[in-house]
């Protein structure tokens, strides 16, 4: 369903109808907000600041890009923002950006969803020590599932780039989780 | 397993469990995957978007605030900074406070070179200008000499080079400066004061040195009042040597020390800073005995007169002015045409018209200041009174062609309504309106 809404997202020209453009593309920002930010932010809160935005800025849209890469940049720019204001926040507080409050859960965590959840923070532990681009083409390659020409579509990056930076990615992603094993299997034994 | 540059390369998520890192990552990604999709709340994501524009600024001009508060920086910026230049060039005068009430005259002033500072008034042209109220003028220390001329008659109070105004401690002069009166008592005492002796015109004098720049406060003729075809008033402006003591405290010390000056400067003061001319002209009476030839009597006796003519003692006046002779008179077109007034007003019109016209024909005087022009009327008001209504008439009519709205020109049109035979000679036509004559000179 994702794919097609993307593929079939037309070139807007003219003025863009902002309730009709939320109602197609609201969960599809959402996934994107989900899974670029990670478990630190507040999905609903980047889904509304997107659409602010989109609301503000559309009525200048001159049509000469998707849509959806229009709103893709959108909600990067915003999670970016929003990662740095939590950085910040757990920087000043002394806490752990993993610790910080997890956004709204959609349902009760049973003992599955606390593993999943715990795996998927200490994952995205890892990825916050990639670089940004390279941290944002994984994702969306992995998680999101876009082939790296849609990556490249979204991001405005060629395709060749892309694969190169896929291809930094998970090399040095690999490197980052094999030693983090290793730190937690020492951690165990000296426990 | 070989790929092709165009083929995809596998997803991780894609493998099966197993033990290798990408495997492993895998499956940490497909939970990650997961854990972020069941984070999306997508019933909140079907609210209305009015619920999502809320937040949105309804006017659109977020740039309005962020350009006033930048254009507010810029502008306190530069006011700082005018302000702060302005101080700096401040700093490079030397400052001379004016007290309040005198009138002093800078000779030799060079435009740049003078700041003035709080509400001075500024009257004069020339290289002597006047100046009035309360305040302080900064004078630059310029690099290249200055010529200072004495004026010619009245006295000169001279700064020596450096020193400020009032002086804080008297100096003792050096063998080529000027020689300085001590003192009077008080503070603040005006240790480096020339007194010029009172003379022909001295020829120019040029000061060099390291700080050449002089100041020098000359004692200006008396202002007179607005002409009258009546006896005129005498309503003299400050003629004002710079306040030192208060007149009533030491003017009694200062005749005792024998310093003329500061006894001077008293009498000025009770005349225009106290407004008591009865204190002024005792003052004038000490002076007299105590200092019967001093330097400063001319000054003396302008201020005698002046004090006598507000207590309205207009005869005694008279007779002071009628012992100056005509060629010291010369020097002050404004003291020759007080005595034409007071004779003209004293019926001795023949002595009157003597002095009026030494006036009108004066170089520094002509008909468009308020001298000229009160010479004017006093000569026109002469010659009728003496039966020449011709020259009355020619008085008249050049008076009304140079202020035809002036105080006097209801009066002289009159005169030459009821003697056409003054306007024979054609040298007056009567404005149709005023609205086409001449604007009122200051």
């Amino acid at each position: 369903v994702r794919l097609t809404l993307l593929r079939s997202a037309p070139a807007v020209s003219g003025p863009v109808d902002i309730d009709e453009l939320y109602r197609r593309h609201a969960p599809t920002v959402g996934r994107w907000a989900a899974r670029l930010g990670g478990p630190g932010i507040d999905v609903q809160d980047i889904v509304q600041d997107v659409f602010v935005v989109a609301r503000r800025r559309l009525r200048r849209f001159d049509g000469t890009a998707n849509i959806t890469t229009w709103l893709f940049r959108a909600t990067e720019r915003i999670v970016l923002a929003a990662r740095r204001q939590a950085r910040r926040r757990a920087w000043l507080s002394r806490t752990p950006s993993d610790l910080a409050p997890a956004g709204p859960r959609s349902r009760p965590t049973p003992l599955e969803a606390v593993e999943r959840d715990e795996l998927a923070a200490t994952l995205y532990r890892l990825l916050d020590r990639l670089p940004e681009r390279q941290r944002q083409v994984l994702i969306l390659f992995e998680m999101e599932g876009l082939s790296t020409a849609e990556i490249a579509a979204l991001t405005g990056a060629l395709i060749p780039t892309v694969r190169v930076q896929l291809h930094r990615a998970r090399s040095r992603m690999a490197a980052l989780y094999q030693s983090s094993e290793a730190d937690q299997l020492d951690a165990r034994r000296r426990t | 397993m070989t790929r092709t540059p165009w083929e995809e390369p596998p997803r991780w998520t894609e493998r099966a469990e197993g033990s290798s890192p990408e495997e492993r990552l895998g499956v940490a990604l497909r939970a990650a995957a997961a854990a972020t999709l069941a984070r999306v709340p997508t019933f909140a994501l079907q609210a209305p978007l009015a619920t999502v524009g809320s937040f949105s600024t309804p006017t659109g001009r977020g740039w309005l605030f962020p350009a006033l508060a930048v254009a507010a920086l810029t502008l306190g910026g530069a006011v700082a900074a005018a302000q702060v230049i302005r101080a700096a060039r401040l700093a490079a005068f030397t400052r001379i406070e004016v007290p309040r009430g005198s009138t002093v005259s800078l000779v030799n002033r060079r435009s740049r070179r003078m700041r003035l500072v709080g509400p001075i008034a500024v009257s004069g042209d020339g290289d002597r200008i006047a100046i009035s109220g309360e305040g302080e003028v900064r004078v630059e220390a310029g690099e290249e000499p200055l010529e200072i001329r004495p004026p010619t008659g009245g006295s000169v109070i001279q700064l020596a080079p450096g020193t400020s105004w009032p002086p804080a401690a008297q100096k003792t002069p050096e063998p080529d400066e000027p020689r300085l009166e001590p003192g009077p008592s008080g503070p603040p005492a005006p240790g480096p004061l020339l007194i010029a002796t009172p003379g022909p015109p001295a020829p120019p004098v040029r000061v060099l040195g390291a700080r050449p720049l002089r100041t020098a406060v000359a004692l200006t003729p008396p202002a007179l009042a607005p002409p009258a075809l009546a006896p005129p008033a005498f309503a003299g402006r400050a003629v004002v040597a710079p306040a030192w003591p208060s007149a009533g405290q030491s003017a009694n010390a200062a005749a005792r020390d024998g310093d003329e000056a500061a006894l001077v400067a008293s009498m000025f003061r009770a005349l225009h800073t106290e407004r008591d001319p009865a204190r002024a002209l005792a003052l004038a009476e000490s002076h007299a005995r105590a200092f019967p030839s001093g330097e400063l009597s001319v000054e003396a006796t302008a201020a005698r007169v002046e004090a006598l003519l507000a207590l309205g003692r207009r005869p005694q006046a008279l007779e002071i002015l009628d012992g100056v002779s005509d060629e010291a008179a010369a020097t002050s077109p404004a003291r020759t045409l007080l005595r034409g007034e007071l004779r003209l007003a004293a019926g001795r019109c023949a002595e009157a018209l003597h002095d009026f016209a030494a006036v009108e024909s004066a170089r520094a005087v002509s008909g468009t200041n308020d001298l000229g022009s009160r010479a004017l009327v006093g000569h026109a008001t002469c010659s009728a009174q003496l039966g020449d209504l011709i020259g009355a008439g020619a008085s008249f009519a050049r008076y009304l062609q140079i202020l035809p709205r002036g105080p006097a020109a209801g009066e002289a049109r009159r005169f030459l309504s009821a003697h056409p035979v003054g306007n024979l000679n054609g040298t007056f036509r009567p404005p149709a309106t005023l609205e086409h004559s001449e604007k009122e000179p200051q």
